[in-house]
């Protein structure tokens, strides 16, 4: 079912997983493409970096997300590890606030076009 | 395959300098996680999409809008250029079709006819025109100098 409507449904929503996912703990790229890729792949999608780095950018632009660079022992290159800002933080309250609201108003319509199905 | 990548993506990048070596550093680290965690560059690469993409959608997150400072700066220099040469037309034009310096109402002789109105408004037109000359050949420079630049 990879329509258009679905894949507003999940670009909508992927800046706001990725912000729950840095909210969670100080995390870094790789980490956030395997976790979401763990736990949201039959639903989201396979997530790729080149979907997941803009939005990580945009977050960053938009102050809601910070980083610091912090040297990777593993490959003696560095990583870049992300947290919430308290912009972000007072962002994220919000939009799960918003989330759950959201989701009862849009499963009220849904029920009521389900009991109509049924009652045909 | 992963520096031929990554220049790739370099080279197609519409960014500042900084945002440049801010994309370049996090993919020099995704490449690098991804082969500590037993992936191949060839994966990676499957992963990251053509590097024109990434650095497409990279460059519209960074306030480049996927295109150069230099294509714009050209095409505004070349747009100010072309209202530089209408402003011309028009001076020209308004210029040709008034009577010679010194004449009113075809008198050969001094009259008491006073004129009003609006003389300056074609010697505004010409200034106007050269401004636009010196905005516009400074904006295509401009561009011209950004696209040298980056090569």
């Amino acid at each position: 079912m990879e329509n258009r409507y679905v894949q507003q449904f999940k670009k909508g929503s992927l800046e706001m997983i990725l912000l729950c996912l840095i909210g969670k703990k100080e995390t870094y790229g790789y980490e956030i493409i395997t976790e979401l890729n763990g736990s949201g792949a039959a639903v989201l999608g396979y997530a790729k970096e080149g979907t997941v780095y803009p939005i990580l950018y945009r977050l960053q632009e938009a102050g809601l997300v910070q980083c610091r660079i912090a040297p990777a022992a593993a490959n003696g290159g560095s990583k870049k590890y992300y947290s919430l800002t308290e912009k972000g933080e007072e962002t994220l309250r919000e939009l799960i606030l918003f989330w759950r609201e959201y989701t009862v108003c849009v499963d009220g319509f849904v029920e009521d076009y389900q009991r109509m199905e049924e009652k045909l | 395959m992963r520096e031929n990548y990554i220049e790739l993506v370099r080279k197609a990048l519409r960014v500042s300098k900084a945002a440049k070596r801010v994309v370049i550093g996090d993919l020099n680290e995704i490449f690098a996680s991804a082969l500590e965690n037993g992936e191949t560059e060839a994966q990676v690469i499957e992963r990251l999409g053509s590097p024109e993409e990434f650095a497409k959608s990279a460059a519209e997150q960074l306030g480049g809008s996927g295109r150069s400072v230099g294509v714009a700066a050209r095409w505004s220099g070349i747009c100010i250029l072309a209202a530089a040469a209408i402003c011309f037309v028009v001076y020209g034009m308004v210029r040709g079709a008034g009577v010679p310096d010194g004449v009113i109402g075809q008198a050969d002789a001094m009259t008491n006819i006073a004129v009003e109105g609006n003389g300056q408004v074609p010697l505004a037109i010409l200034l106007l025109g050269i401004v636009a000359v010196v905005a516009g050949a400074i904006q295509t420079v401009r561009g011209f100098c950004a696209k040298w630049r980056r090569r």
